[in-house]
């Protein structure tokens, strides 16, 4: 099983197996084009903090099937394992899906998306706010306009 | 100092993202301090922010080695505030996109509250089209949700095709047809051809949603030549007009929610480096699809809270004084149609979306049609109307006209069910204890006898390829008759009184009946469970049924198992409609119940003054005939509480 050297954009090296990094598009697509090289493959998207982790996510899921179930990509479940791996501030958080989206990983994209989804799911305007530190720029006259317009989807 | 990653999001290298936060509030504490301490803390500060982000990560190490336990808690519940981050303002659209794809009505609406930013997002109109595409007409896997369709079509406005080709001199000559036991006596209109014929003709050639239009108790025949149920169809007309600029050349496909979503995100993908033209695009209809999910979710939440406004049909002449004399009522949702039938022999054609919600609804006919004798029973598509009279005749008419095509002799008694398909065939049962076949694309027509009682109720149903007739009367026993053989295959017993209607399960509805069994095994529908293999639901059939027995049944035809009971009502089932979400149910005990046909649960039970002689049910409201009043249950109107 050969191995490949990625470095993070803070000059961090860390040496994967290839079938591990390959889970990133991103990366698959350089070593077609490049083909077998000893140099680092330079990420200067990504801090050797979040590539830690996206490593962690890609070793732990290297044998899984490429699921292409779109009714599977709508349920917002997510397994156990990535559950707890999602446990992270939400910088972390963040800084995995960027990662996810630029490496091009999708099903750690879809855990990162979903994770998000459900922090906001079943939560009220005001209490959104409060979870991303979001200011409400809107008039109060926007605001109750907006209100009334959205409401109807209040009463079950 | 080393360079920042620009996908990072601190603060201080993006400043964009710092327009938001709040101005540090900690300057004040300084001014308790002495001025020698004060010069030595904003220098320690000054060194912090002016170090690179290695030197920094250093200081705070060190810094964090000497604090103490109360510190350490001081820090950690200083982070948690510190830490939250709009991530719309830093993520690709696509990924924005995504997020709220994941998330649901309520929860969008919410969504579209927070902040600009958030509500540009949550109201896309891409989003809102994946919702109306998850939810309309069938029941969402993710939410248990399902809204009725949408009541208007947009394609059959334009009505009849079919008066014109009438009046073509185009003549097909009606053969004699060849009865094998007692051959009945046809008396046609002279320049009237076979009206069967003609139909499919004009079927086949126009739209396959007109191909589709039914009333309810044909559905379950037709949907399966069908390419899509009614609502995409319409949606995807609907789409042309009213999908944004940008959804448009994203050029979504209709038969796929995930190619559509594929599509969808793959177009934003495309868009994003176009965020102006995305953001800044006034000429893009905003809402269409939202106001669309909201008015369906309006009638949705109104069936489950059973929030009706009752009104009475006008009268119209009737017999019966202060009454309405309705006797008789069918409504086709595609056509959007109401036939009434009076107990003064007039059948009158309504158009149905103006009439559910009108305030003096069913006033002015668009049709009239006079019947010779009183009205047993009719059955109407989108060209031809089959009345079973009392004087023991069929008749045929084109309804649009008004005009009798043909009337068909045959039974020696009231001719009181009848059931007509899209294959040419038409099913009548009498009073004379006889079913008659009419089979018109072979020009021959038989008797079926069996039942020992008036014939009740008639469904032809195809099966495995195989042409099923389906029968119930006052006897007790349903039949299944194979029309091939025309022999009775099977006898469904169960009830303890007479079977008074039939009516088939939705296709559409079948296939989420069937494959919510599995899953929901505490629940009450546990018995679908003996329908083992569902991989091909062309092979099943669910019909229900109800009795004098005060139950209504459903029953799998290929097992002939009774699959479910329901049991509420306290007298005689007289009648009964249903739909992809919900069964009425009208009986002698003066009431009408809303049942849930996913669980079998009664979900309403409404009390009338009288004895309810026939449902309709359409998809925002429920007419009603009971002696002979008829009424309209409007729920689609927004109902204050």
């Amino acid at each position: 099983m050969s191995n490949v050297r990625l470095l993070s954009s803070d000059n961090e090296e860390f040496v994967v197996q290839k079938e591990v990094a390959e889970r990133s598009v991103l990366i698959k697509n350089m070593l077609e084009d490049v083909g077998e090289t000893d140099s680092a493959i330079p990420l200067p998207n990504v801090t050797a903090k979040v590539l830690k982790k996206v490593i962690e996510w890609c070793d732990h899921h290297s044998s899984d099937p490429v699921t292409t179930d779109e009714t599977e990509r709508r349920t917002t479940d997510i397994d156990e394992w990535d559950q707890k791996f999602m446990e992270v501030d939400q910088e972390t958080l963040f800084d995995i899906i960027l990662a996810a989206n630029y490496l091009d990983i999708k099903p750690l994209l879809d855990v990162g998306c979903k994770t998000v989804a459900n922090m906001i799911k079943g939560k009220t305007a005001e209490e959104i706010r409060k979870i991303f530190n979001i200011v409400n720029d809107f008039t109060p006259e926007e605001e109750a306009q907006i209100r009334k317009e959205n409401e109807w989807a209040e009463d079950r | 100092m080393s360079t920042t990653p620009p996908t990072t999001t601190c603060y201080r290298h993006r400043p964009e993202l710092a327009k938001n936060k709040s101005e540090p509030t900690f300057d004040l504490s300084l001014d308790t301090v002495s001025s020698g301490d004060r010069a030595a803390i904003t220098h320690v500060w000054s060194l912090f922010s002016s170090a690179p982000k290695k030197q920094r990560d250093l200081i705070l190490k060190g810094i964090l080695s000497v604090c103490c336990m109360p510190q350490l808690s001081f820090i950690y519940e200083s982070l948690q505030p510190l830490l939250r981050i709009d991530f719309v303002s830093i993520f690709p659209k696509h990924v924005n996109f995504k997020i709220f794809g994941y998330l649901d009505a309520v929860s969008l609406c919410q969504a579209a509250q927070v902040s600009h930013a958030w509500k540009f997002i949550a109201d896309d109109e891409r989003l809102w089209y994946i919702m109306c595409d998850q939810h309309t007409g069938k029941t969402c896997v993710k939410c248990g949700w399902g809204l009725p369709n949408k009541l208007k079509m947009t394609t059959v406005s334009t009505p009849p095709v079919l008066p014109s080709l009438y009046q073509t001199n185009k003549l097909l000559h009606y053969q004699q047809i060849q009865s094998t036991t007692s051959p009945p006596t046809i008396s046609t209109n002279s320049t009237q051809q076979n009206v069967f014929t003609k139909v499919d003709h004009i079927v086949s050639s126009a739209e396959p949603s007109l191909a589709t239009s039914s009333i309810p108790a044909l559905s379950s025949t037709k949907r399966k030549h069908s390419p899509e149920p009614g609502l995409l169809g319409q949606f995807s007309r609907k789409k042309q007009h009213q999908i944004p600029p940008v959804a448009k050349t994203a050029s979504i496909s209709v038969h796929s929610t995930g190619e559509a979503i594929n599509t969808l995100i793959n177009d934003t993908t495309a868009n994003d480096d176009d965020n102006d033209q995305f953001l800044h695009g006034n000429d893009i209809p905003r809402n269409n699809w939202k106001s669309l999910y909201r008015e369906r979710m309006i009638v949705e939440q109104n069936w489950r809270q059973n929030r009706f406004i009752l009104r009475n049909l006008a009268d119209n002449g009737g017999d019966s004084g202060t009454k309405n004399g309705v006797i008789c009522i069918q409504v086709c949702n595609d056509l959007q149609v109401i036939m009434i039938g009076y107990d003064n022999n007039l059948i009158q054609v309504y158009d149905g979306e103006s009439n559910i919600n009108a305030q003096q609804p069913c006033g002015e006919p668009t049709t009239t049609m006079a019947l010779t004798s009183s009205l047993k029973c009719f059955q109407f598509d989108e060209a031809k109307l089959i009345v079973g009279e009392s004087d023991h005749s069929i008749s045929i008419w084109d309804w649009h006209q008004g005009t009798r095509i043909r009337t068909l002799q045959g039974h020696t008694g009231a001719v009181i069910a009848l059931h007509f398909n899209k294959r040419n065939l038409l099913a009548t049962g009498s009073m004379d204890q006889t079913i008659r076949l009419w089979d018109f694309g072979a020009s021959q027509s038989f008797v079926l006898l069996g039942h020992h009682s008036p014939i009740r109720s008639l469904l032809l149903q195809q099966l495995d390829q195989q042409q099923l007739l389906v029968s119930s009367g006052d006897d007790q026993v349903i039949r299944i008759w194979d029309l091939t053989s025309r022999q009775c295959i099977r006898s469904l017993t169960g009830h303890n009184g007479g079977v008074l209607k039939m009516v088939p399960i939705p296709r559409l509805a079948m296939t989420q009946l069937l494959s919510l069994a599995p899953n929901n095994e505490h629940h009450q529908i546990t018995n679908l469970q003996q329908i083992d293999d569902i991989s091909d639901i062309s092979n099943y059939s669910l019909i229900l049924s109800c009795s004098s027995d005060n139950t209504i049944k459903l029953w799998d035809i290929r097992t002939g198992k009774c699959i479910r009971t329901m049991f509420g009502h306290m007298d005689h089932v007289t009648t009964l409609a249903c739909d992809q979400f919900r069964i009425i149910s009208g009986s002698k005990d003066r009431t009408l119940r809303i049942w849930s046909l996913n669980t079998g649960i009664c979900q309403h039970a409404m009390a009338l003054e009288h004895a309810v002689d026939t449902v309709a049910l359409s998809s925002s409201g429920i007419l009603s005939a009971s002696n002979g009043v008829g009424c309209i249950w409007d729920y689609s109107s927004k109902v204050n509480k």
